[in-house]
């Protein structure tokens, strides 16, 4: 009986002297969490996310680009820690969208210790630019060119930068390149710009003063293979804090007219995307049918 | 030995009475009796306020105070139990006979034995307080929503032990579903709350399900998972 008392007082004693790090679950031995993000974005928007380590501290873990399909990231042992850690939290963030903080949960480290987790999570827009609306307008010159008509408008309270544009052509029936691998495409064309500020706050009214011309310069096919062709190039314009932006875009060249002919027989579809502060990307289709200009 | 130890201690204060009975002086078992009650009294109400509410907390370890209240009550429920059951024998004057008297008198029982009542159910409330003694190991995760369902990210949880101190490696943030996973650190006790303190308000819940539930192991891939529901709008 004096034997079983001492063992009982034994464990109780060494139960609450030692050391927490002592009953810790986790081992020194070493460890790789994979992370794979899968950003659900809203339509039409895409950027990259900027990643930052939440959970283990920085220092205690690392975290570094992975490889792998998509958007993948790993986390490694820091300088300052070896312990396996139960979790991971990663923060994304980058201009237009909200900053959030995902949790891989429990992970489950196999023999090699290594742990992978998927993180699938819709990405909220914080003050992003929209493009309210995109008309295409009939131009009245000869020989007449593609004209749209796109408003933007900027919720935020700081200005922004539209600065990037890109153009996308799409034919799902035919080639989208004369020659296939030497990205010799059908078309080649220059964009020009009238734009229109609104000065008020979000006012609905257009003022005429403040329009300035622009021809966008350096477009360059950015991709030309199998049924897609892509332009792009610096656009750089600015859009006030709270203000909406009527830009026309009129194509000079073949990217931006459809014949009707075209789309019937290729069954081509082309879409504008636009960058913001050279991060957040907002793409939409180019409509066909033209309006009446007001 | 107890009661043994008491009659020497009041050996003193003994009288005779009508029947040249040795009884105890009626002043001094007043107050022996009465200073029973009041420490019952006060010993349990101790013991259920130490369990329901963190009052005690900080003053000096929960296992130290629950082996302090054990001790208490254990000696009041001796004391209860002597004054109650506690007799002598006297010769009787009238019938030439010895008889047993109580020492104490029937009011006095009456008062013991309520108080033993009143201690008896202090000492079942401090033997729970037992499971607090040791934690248990491994991570353990959750999400914290509010009140209409949606989840309270950047809240602080934790999981607090009877002294109201953390027995988590560290206190986490909820991510931004409300997920958070603690990992727990046994050596500091058994989780008896869980907090969440979030920017407009606070929420301490009482662990009502065994925490190995939700503890992970290795072999239990199936660990259950915490919801924690703030009773206000979330951040």
């Amino acid at each position: 009986m004096k034997i079983l008392y001492s063992c009982a007082l034994a464990v109780l004693v060494i139960r609450l002297s030692a050391p927490p790090s002592a009953f810790a679950h986790q081992g020194s031995e070493s460890w790789r969490v994979s992370v794979v993000l899968q950003p659900e974005f809203p339509s039409g928007y895409l950027t990259n996310l900027n990643k930052e380590l939440v959970y283990p501290s920085p220092g205690a873990a690392v975290l570094k680009r992975g490889l792998g399909v998509g958007d993948v990231v790993e986390v490694l042992p820091g300088e300052l820690s070896t312990l396996r850690p139960s979790h991971v939290d990663i923060a994304v963030s980058n201009f237009g969208i909200k900053r959030q903080v995902l949790g891989t949960g429990i992970l489950r480290f196999d023999s090699d210790g290594r742990a992978e987790a998927i993180l699938r999570f819709p990405i909220e827009l914080d003050n992003a630019p929209k493009i309210e609306q995109i008309t295409k307008l009939k131009d009245t010159r000869k020989p007449a060119r593609p004209l749209y008509e796109i408003t933007f408008l900027n919720p935020s309270s700081e200005q922004i930068n539209i600065s990037w544009l890109k153009v996308r052509r799409i034919f799902w029936n035919g080639g989208a390149c004369m020659e296939s691998g030497a990205n010799r495409p059908h078309f080649s064309f220059k964009v020009q710009v009238y734009g229109n500020r609104v000065v008020g706050r979000l006012s609905q009214e257009r003022p005429q003063k403040d329009s300035v011309s622009y021809q966008v310069k350096g477009f360059y096919i950015a991709y030309c293979e199998g049924q897609t062709i892509e332009f792009e190039g610096p656009f750089n314009y600015p859009i006030e804090a709270h203000e909406r932006l009527y830009l026309r875009l009129s194509f000079v060249g073949g990217i931006g007219n459809l014949s009707h002919f075209e789309q019937i027989l290729f069954r081509a579809t082309q879409d504008i995307e636009f960058a913001f502060n050279n991060s957040l990307a907002l793409s939409l289709p180019l409509p066909f049918s033209a309006a009446t200009p007001p | 030995m107890l009661p043994r130890g008491i009659s020497t201690l009041y050996a003193s204060y003994l009288a005779k009475d009508e029947n040249e009975c040795e009884v105890r002086k009626a002043r001094k078992t007043n107050f022996l009796s009465a200073i029973v009650a009041v420490f019952a009294g006060i010993t349990s109400i101790a013991t259920f306020v130490n369990q329901l509410t963190p009052t005690f907390t900080g003053l000096v370890d929960f296992r130290v105070r629950n082996i302090l209240s054990l001790a208490f009550l254990a000696s009041i429920m001796g004391l209860c139990v002597y004054i109650m059951s506690s007799r002598h024998l006297c010769k009787s004057a009238f019938i030439g006979q010895e008889i047993g008297h109580f020492n104490y008198s029937r009011t006095r029982r009456i008062v013991a034995f309520y108080s033993s009542v009143l201690a008896l159910a202090a000492i079942a409330v401090a033997l729970s307080d037992f499971r607090y003694w040791f934690g248990v190991d491994g991570p353990i995760q959750g999400r914290v929503i509010d009140v209409s369902g949606h989840p309270v990210a950047a809240a602080v949880v934790d999981a607090m032990n009877r002294d109201d101190r953390s027995v988590c490696q560290s206190p986490q943030r909820t991510v931004s579903n409300g997920g958070f996973v603690l990992d727990l650190e046994p050596t500091r006790g058994h989780a008896a709350y869980f907090t969440v303190k979030a920017t407009k308000c606070e929420l301490r819940q009482p662990i009502t399900t065994p925490m190995l539930n939700f503890v992970s192991r290795k072999d239990n891939p199936n660990e259950n998972s915490i919801l924690l529901r703030l009773s206000c709008p979330g951040d």
